[in-house]
Parts: C-alpha cells; structure tokens; sequence
C-alpha cells in the first residue's frame, strides 16, 4: 500500500450566521495516497466544497473548526503560521475551482495572474523562478489552448467558459504537483467540452504522479474517473469503497438512492430520485443526518450517528442497518 | 479603449454639457425675485438710479437677447462685474479659486489617504477590535457635518490647545507671496519662502480635516464593504491556495477590484466640496470660492453667480473626466467592452 498524501480526521466546520451556528462539516474522515484519484460525491450543499477550502485554509471569515486535524504529508496544516501555509500550498496543493468565470480575477491579465502563481509556487518568499514566461507559455499549451502568447495579454472577459476552465487548468499544470482538487471541473461547460476538459485533467495528474480529488455530483463522471470514491451527506461522510465496488453494490441507502437517480437513456421513464432534502444545518438532526429521508430508517437511527464501519475490503459505510456486518433490515 | 480619443470625445461632450449649464443657470438667477440693481444699491437708492444701473445691466432686455449679449461678453473672456465686489467676475475668481483649490486640494489629499488606508486595514482586520473602532467612528464621521466638525476642530485645537491657527489664509499681517497660481501654498515653495509656505499650510489643515471628515468616513466604509465583497471570492481564495503570500492577495489581487467604487464616490465627494465648503470657510474665515458663491446668492449678484457656477460645472467635468481614466485603468471590463463610457 502506498503512503499517505492527506489525511483528514473528524473534522468539524461551523458558520457564524446572524443568530446562530451552521453545523455543516460533522466529523468528516476522508484520506488520500500519493498518486491515488479520489472521487468525491453527493448532491448540492453537503459540504464537498467546505471540506476542500477547509483543507486548502481558504473558508470564509465566518467559518470555523471546533474540532478536527488536517495532516497533508504528516504535518498537521491547522497548526502551521501562514508562512509555511504558503509554502505548503504554493509547493503541492492546487485546486480548480467550481466556476472558472469567478476563479479568475477579472482585473488582472492571464500573464499576470500565472506569473505570481509561478513565483510563489517556489516558496512564499518569491525566490527568482527562472524562465517564469516559458513556464506559462507551456502550462497554455499543454492545456491546449489557442495561441498561448496572445493569451498571457487577455483578461478573462475575452475569453470563453471553456477557455477560462483551461486558464484554470493551466494554472494547475503550472504549479501542480502533489495533488489536484478539481470541483465540480465540467459542470458550467458545454457537454462536447466536458470529456476534453477530463481528459486533460487525468492527463495532467498521471503525468506528474499527482493526486486527484475529483468533487462531482455525477456519479458517471467519478466512475470514468477515480479509482476509490467517497460519498458524502449533510456533512458525514457516509460511505466510501473502491469505485467499481461501490457501483456494483452500494451499502448506504442514500448511495442506493444516488445510483437509482441517474437517468439513463436505454429504458424508458423517469428514474426515481431521493424524496426529501439536506437538512437544515441549524439545527441538524441528532442522529444519522440522513435518517429523516431514509425508508429504512429505526429506533437507532435517530440517536446517534453511526460510526463508518468495515463492510468489506476496503468498503466503509455509515449506517445502522449493517451494524452487525451483514445486511440487517428486519426492522425496515 | 484608446487614450486620445476617448479623452476628446469626453472634452467635446464636456462643451454641450457647460453649454446647458450656463442656460440652465442664467435663467435661474434672472428668474428667482429680486431686482438685483435694487439688492445692490440698496433700498434708499432713488429710482432713476436703479433704473440707470438696470440698463447698463441689460437686464431691461429680453431673457434670450440678455443670454446673447452675455455669450459675446464670455466669448471675449469676460464675465462681467460682481454688484457685491463692484469688481470683474473674472478677477473675483482669480482671487478666490485658487484659495478653495488648495483646501479642496489638501482635502482630497486627506480622502483618499485616510479613507483608502483605513477601509484596506479595516477589512485586513475584520471584526478584530481595530475594525469595530474604525467602524463606530466611521458612523461619526459621515453622520456629522463638516460644520460641526470645524467648530468642534477649531474649539479644541485652535483655542483650547493653541496648535494650529483658526481664521484666514495667512498670520494677519504678514504680507502674501508674489502671485503665481494664487495659491498661497505654492507660490511661496516658488518664491523660495519657506515660512511663508509653514504658515498658508497650517492655516489650511484644520478646514481641510473638517471638510475631509465625512467623505472620508464614507470612503473607508465602502473601501472596507467592497474589499470584504470581494474577498471570499474565488479568485481570491484560488490565489491564497497557490500559494500567494496574504500581503500580495491583499495588496494587489483584492485591492484593485475593490478601488473601483470607492475611487468613482471619492471623485463625486471631492467635487462636491467646491461647493459645500461655504460653511466651513465661512467658520474658518477663509476667503474662497465657496463662500464667495454663498454671498453673491444671497445678493442676487446675477453675473457673479453665473460665473462661479460655471467654474464648479467644468471642476465637476474635469474630475468625471479623470475618474473614468482611472476606472478604465483599473478595470478592463469597461476599458475593453466600452461599457459606461
């Protein structure tokens, strides 16, 4: 087995908000290896996102961790001043961020904008970076974009939805080198840009060795993708398996339900969706979070959440029903 | 966007725009009630006098013929006379533009400074104590008037601590530098008087911090708003998670996008002094343009107000004219896409 990159351990994040708290992250555990492309779903809201900024420290001023460590490569990043933050990141975390029209900056030409992500990605300090202009004519091209040169001098204005998510991804290439969170990387595109804009992206990875979080909600996109997947619900993580064997047999009702509402274009009619939704983070409920939407749900279910058990090699699920490591729904 | 052009195509909208303005502000002083000859020769005068004063006025003529001859008089680089000053209009603004250019100078200086550095630190800061005492104080600031500023500033540092002076441009008596721009300021830098310049400085800081008070104020909240907006942004957060040190993300990427609209108010607020520092000069003294304009209103002094209206109409332009230079600068959505220019 190889080793580990990043290890996330119950992690907690709350929002501030007028007249309350937002309990969104709930003990979220969540680890990589080094070179390993890790999908990560669930619908809209349940904090695949947060864990993403929480991990690169970038969470809103309202946010906070009550609770929880972030080890990337052994060090605990919650610890370091944000000097070694800087050199941490700058050195091997990138991320490709859900909207590329607002994770570029509208006021500043590409060049300028790669030219400091070049700088820095040496260390904070800003030590000289030789032939910086090479780098980012080359991190253009290899993204596969039209006339690299012209393109340093272009404000993000000028360019397309598809451009911008390769500037994005250019930046990566730039800098990237021990792991790659991409969210939601094709969702604003046009479909017959998706599969390059993929394509690119696992070539990236594999190229540098690099580790690839993928955070989607299309559960197609993981399975072409990732090779271990984790599903995530209103802040738990509730299950998580090698990809194929998540798709062959999901434990988690709600990975159940995922599977079951994707549509498919062979065989007629609608497919069945989840009824329900994520519940409100004010006031979660105080068991499993899933439990109010969940047909199978009994008296355990609205105690406490369930701790993430072994169910198989390597296949982890959070859920009552299989407490006893075998399927158990005689009170369903 | 190109330079060039896009400067004299505001020039020659400028042209149309005073134009009107000298219209609009003819009519409205010929039109308020009052005679001005009357107002200006007071209520003892004998009737032929006024009479003789009203012709030589034209003010007998009709509006548009008076609004004709008083174009050839412009377009001959005069103004006419000021029935308060019995002096040339021309010669009145020479003398008290210049005084109300260097406060309004110092005050802008004081603005943009202050309401910069102290909205960027604020929003550094958030919600630490520094930011709530900028905030609090920034309320103060923009709910009291620059009047009151002026006699709280003058009773506290001109009379109970005697630090700064309290009345006019210069120490009575002391005779002012050779006249190169009219202000007081920098013609004694030119004339080489050192003393002269400490002491027209000092006489300007007092009003200057009064009328800076409330823009500034104004100008830090929204320095502070808009850099807080644009903080959790992606872009934002993209750069800090490559690795770009926070000063950089905040001194460079966060702090241009976020000038825009305080730089657009800043501009509007500063202009807007020209006209609104009457109460402040008046409290502090000091002979410039604005209470000038007060006095000849209150006089119906018709030439008088045409005329200083007419000056704060092409500061206006001029200052709209160098905002969108700036914003067009700092942002290429307008310079590249043309948009609200």
């Amino acid at each position: 087995m190889s080793e580990t990159l990043l290890d996330i351990k119950n992690l907690h994040v709350w929002f501030k908000v007028y007249g309350g708290v937002l309990k969104v992250l709930n003990g979220v555990n969540f680890n990589v290896k080094i070179g390993e492309k890790v999908g990560l779903v669930g619908e809209a809201g349940c904090g695949k996102t947060t864990t993403m900024k929480a991990l690169l420290r970038v969470l809103p001023n309202l946010a906070l961790i009550p609770e929880g460590d972030i080890f990337v490569r052994g060090k605990n990043i919650l610890k370091l001043n944000s000097r070694e933050l800087a050199d941490l990141r700058g050195r091997g975390l990138s991320m490709i961020f859900q909207d590329p029209t607002s994770a570029l900056n509208p006021v500043f030409t590409i060049g300028q904008q790669l030219d400091d992500i070049i700088k820095y990605s040496a260390g904070s300090s800003g030590q000289k970076v030789a032939n910086k202009k090479n780098i980012a004519l080359s991190a253009l091209h290899e993204a596969r974009l039209p006339d690299p040169e012209r393109m340093l001098d272009s404000y993000p204005i000028q360019l397309s939805g598809g451009m911008r998510q390769r500037v994005c991804i250019a930046f990566a290439i730039a800098t990237a080198r021990d792991l790659l969170i991409a969210d939601e990387p094709t969702t604003n595109l046009d479909v017959t840009i998706q599969d390059q804009v993929l394509r690119l992206i696992k070539d990236l990875v594999e190229k540098k060795g690099a580790s690839l979080i993928l955070i989607t909600h299309s559960l197609g996109l993981a399975r072409e993708t990732t090779e271990r997947v984790y599903v995530m619900y209103a802040g738990n993580m509730i299950e998580m398996a090698a990809t194929s064997l998540l798709f062959k047999k999901p434990f988690h009702p709600y990975t159940q339900g995922l599977l079951a509402s994707v549509p498919r274009l062979s065989g007629g009619g609608f497919a069945e969706g989840i009824p329900g939704r994520i519940p409100n983070y004010r006031n979660p409920p105080p068991g499993c979070r899933f439990a109010p939407r969940c047909p199978y749900a009994f008296a355990p279910c609205t105690k406490a959440m369930p701790p993430l058990i072994d169910v198989d090699d390597g296949h982890q699920v959070a859920c009552y029903l299989y407490q006893n490591g075998q399927e158990d729904r005689r009170n369903a | 966007m190109r330079l060039g052009p896009f400067v004299l195509r505001r020039l020659a909208i400028s042209i149309f725009v005073l134009f009107g303005l000298s219209i609009l502000i003819f009519l409205i002083a010929r039109i308020v009630p009052g005679d001005p000859a009357r107002m200006a020769l007071g209520p003892r005068a004998p009737v032929d006098v006024v009479e003789r004063l009203r012709q030589q006025m034209h003010l007998d003529r009709p509006l548009l013929e008076q609004y004709g001859l008083w174009l050839w008089e412009v377009a001959h680089g005069n103004l006419g006379d000021s029935l308060v000053t019995r002096r040339p209009v021309k010669q009145d603004i020479r003398e008290f533009f210049p005084a109300t250019l260097e406060l309004v100078g110092l005050t802008a200086i004081f603005i943009i400074v202050g309401g910069i550095s102290l909205g960027v630190i604020s929003a550094r800061y958030a919600n630490t104590w520094f930011d709530n005492v900028v905030r609090l104080f920034s309320y103060l600031g923009i709910v009291t008037p620059a009047f009151a500023w002026a006699v709280i500033l003058m009773l506290l540092f001109g009379f109970v601590w005697h630090i700064f002076p309290t009345y006019g441009r210069l120490t009575e008596g002391v005779i002012p530098p050779v006249t190169i721009t009219g202000m007081y300021t920098i013609d004694s830098l030119l004339n080489g008087r050192f003393d002269l310049f400490w002491d027209a400085f000092m006489h300007l800081i007092l009003p200057a911090i009064a009328l800076a008070l409330p823009p500034m104020s104004q100008a830090a909240r929204i320095t502070r708003s808009s850099m807080a907006d644009n903080q959790n942004k992606d872009c934002i957060a993209s750069m800090i998670a490559y690795g770009v040190p926070n000063r950089v993300v905040t001194g460079k990427y966060l702090l241009k996008p976020s000038l825009i609209s305080p730089i657009t108010v800043m501009a509007l607020d500063i202009a807007a002094t020209f006209g609104y520092a009457f109460m402040v000069e008046k409290i502090f003294g000091f002979p410039g343009l604005a209470r000038y304009g007060i006095q000849v209103m209150l006089n119906k002094d018709v030439n008088a107000i045409v005329g200083v209206v007419m000056v704060l109409g092409v500061v206006f332009i001029t200052l709209n004219i160098v905002v969108d230079i700036i914003v067009a600068y700092l942002d290429p959505r307008i310079r590249l896409l043309g948009r609200n220019v």
